[in-house]
């Protein structure tokens, strides 16, 4: 790939991207100078990744993949919670396939519109956030999530379907 | 789910950069790559060099085409301050294609210099103006800061390549910002004389601006290797390397000073190919400050009082007259003289500056800033 195309490319991907992840980074960290910080971060440390002999086949997933790790990292400067730890406090078990059908998530929209939806995504626990964010803001796929993250489309779908579950445990609590 | 989907599409989508923090940030990430260019190994040193003049040429005709089209806008926005509608033409846009035109590394740094420079001027003129808005104080600190910022990579950057021009560059930006703060203290002072309101905020977004002034060279490396240079200049003490051994230069450099325990060599001067260099780009240095003085005198003259005029005239060719000293740049016994002078060159350019923007109201002013602050 030649440096012009490479450029030209890098800077077609920041026109695309940069308010898809902007609004990634702002509804993950409900902070919008955060947010804004760590999308130019992320092209900036893309750019250094090309710099150093790199390629980068698809921009979109592997940019989501940087502003993930960086937002990763924002959140273990702040605290480190364990996925155990989480189960624990919210007292869950692990989730079945069955309830991942559009059944379940049909069952919990009709409890909640979009503007309440977002205002619980916003006290969501950080494991589940990003994949949620991921699935319903970002409207990725399983499968681009699984490979944005680097997982399995099981552990992707295996947390999504925590994350409705951690949600709808929510909904009712506030309804009853 | 329909409707949920579409309520939720709806709701994001409000939630975007705005046309400014987009433009904003693209100019960081265009900054930084431009700091942090491909190597020749990604596209060929010929077709990577094409590319960017290609790029460039491509820049410059659009810049024309700007030009011919609205020209009047362009034009316009250059007298634009932080909070007017044409002010994103004028640092985007007009700046955009001033810095696309700086093609040698000395330009490069030449630029930078003047463009965070531009930014204080604006700081300066907009309080000397009693015109400054608390509400541009975020833009403002947000490019005051990332022009400190860049010049500070670009620093890095060309220090083991372009030593000498960073020598002198960082002479230049560190006497100016040093004017520029001195003129915004006595904005300070002058403000909560006349005890305007909102002086609370007023200070605090004074202390905040000049604390990223001093962002520039903080942690200090590129200091430290200039001033060792001109300490070891005619001394030929060995200096083998100022960054990486830190606190052994220093050391080495007290011996410079002092003399003790130095070995004087005729072979082992480190920087000894670059002395001439950068004895010459200093000398340039504070002809080029020379030179923008000279062509402000002529701006002030229908502003200034006669007496004032004199004064600022006395000045201005005692300042020749010392600038004619340096024909050959500075030798190391005379750094001190030299950067007195820098920064008389810096203050009388600042003041002088301001005062031809600023125009009649310039009364917020005086030349007290012309002497230095020990001098007081």
């Amino acid at each position: 790939m030649s440096s012009n195309s490479t450029e030209q490319k890098f800077l077609e991907a920041f026109e695309a991207y940069s308010d898809d992840l902007f609004r990634h980074g702002y509804f993950r960290l409900s902070d919008r100078e955060r947010a804004r910080d760590l999308v130019q971060d992320t092209f900036m440390k893309t750019w250094e990744y090309i710099r150093a002999g790199s390629t980068v086949d698809a921009f979109r997933p592997f940019l989501y993949r940087t502003l993930n790790n960086l937002i990763i990292d924002e959140y273990r400067k702040k605290k480190s919670v364990s996925l155990d730890a989480l189960l624990e406090n919210e007292n869950m078990t692990e989730g079945v396939f069955d309830d991942l059908k559009t059944g379940g998530l049909d069952e919990l929209i009709s409890k909640l519109d979009a503007e309440r939806f977002l205002k619980e995504l916003s006290a969501m626990p950080e494991n589940y956030r990003g994949v949620i964010t991921m699935r319903f803001i970002d409207e990725l796929k399983p499968k681009e999530i699984a490979h944005v993250l680097g997982e399995s489309e099981n552990a992707i779908s295996v947390r999504i379907h925590r994350g409705l579950a951690w949600l709808r445990k929510h909904v009712q609590e506030k309804v009853v | 789910m329909k409707n949920f989907q579409e309520q939720l599409r709806r709701l994001i989508g409000t939630v975007k950069l705005t046309d400014f923090e987009r433009a904003d940030m693209r100019a960081r990430v265009t900054e930084y790559m431009e700091h942090l260019p491909l190597s020749p190994i990604q596209g060929g040193m010929t077709q990577s060099h094409h590319v960017l003049l290609s790029s460039r040429l491509l820049v410059s005709a659009f810049a024309a085409f700007v030009i011919v089209v609205s020209g009047s806008v362009s034009f316009a926005a250059e007298g634009s301050y932080p909070g007017d509608f044409l002010y994103p033409v004028k640092i985007y846009i007009n700046e955009g294609v001033e810095g696309s035109l700086s093609f040698s590394s000395e330009d490069k740094l030449a630029w930078r210099v003047e463009r965070l420079e531009r930014r204080l001027d604006e700081v300066v003129t907009l309080v000397s103006r009693d015109e400054y808005r608390s509400s541009e104080k975020e833009a403002m600190l947000s490019q005051l800061s990332a022009q400190t910022e860049t010049l500070n990579d670009t620093f890095v950057a060309l220090e083991s390549e372009e030593l000498p021009l960073v020598i002198s560059a960082r002479a230049e930006a560190e006497a100016s910002l040093g004017a520029y703060q001195e003129l915004l203290g006595h904005l300070v002072a002058d403000n909560e004389e006349r005890g305007e309101e909102d002086l609370e905020d007023f200070f605090a977004d004074m202390n905040d601006i000049t604390g990223i002034i001093h962002k520039v060279d903080e942690d200090g490396h590129v200091a430290k290797q200039a001033d060792a240079t001109l300490m070891t200049m005619e001394l030929g003490v060995e200096l083998p390397s100022v960054v990486q051994e830190g606190g052994e230069t220093e050391s080495r450099t007290f011996e410079a000073q002092t003399g003790v325990d130095v070995e004087p060599s005729s072979d082992t001067y480190l920087y000894g190919a670059e002395e001439g260099e950068v004895s010459a780009q200093l000398a340039r240095a504070l002809k080029r400050r020379l030179e923008r003085v000279l062509a402000l005198v002529a701006d002030v003259e229908g502003v200034l009082s006669s007496q004032e005029l004199q004064e600022v005239e006395k000045r201005v060719e005692s300042f020749r007259k010392e600038v004619g000293h340096f024909t050959e740049g500075p030798s190391s016994a005379e750094e001190v003289l030299f950067r007195e002078l820098v920064s008389t060159g810096a203050r009388l350019e600042v003041y002088l500056r301001t005062i031809s923007r600023v125009g009649a109201d310039y009364r917020g002013l005086n030349l007290d800033i012309l002497v230095p602050r020990d001098a007081r």
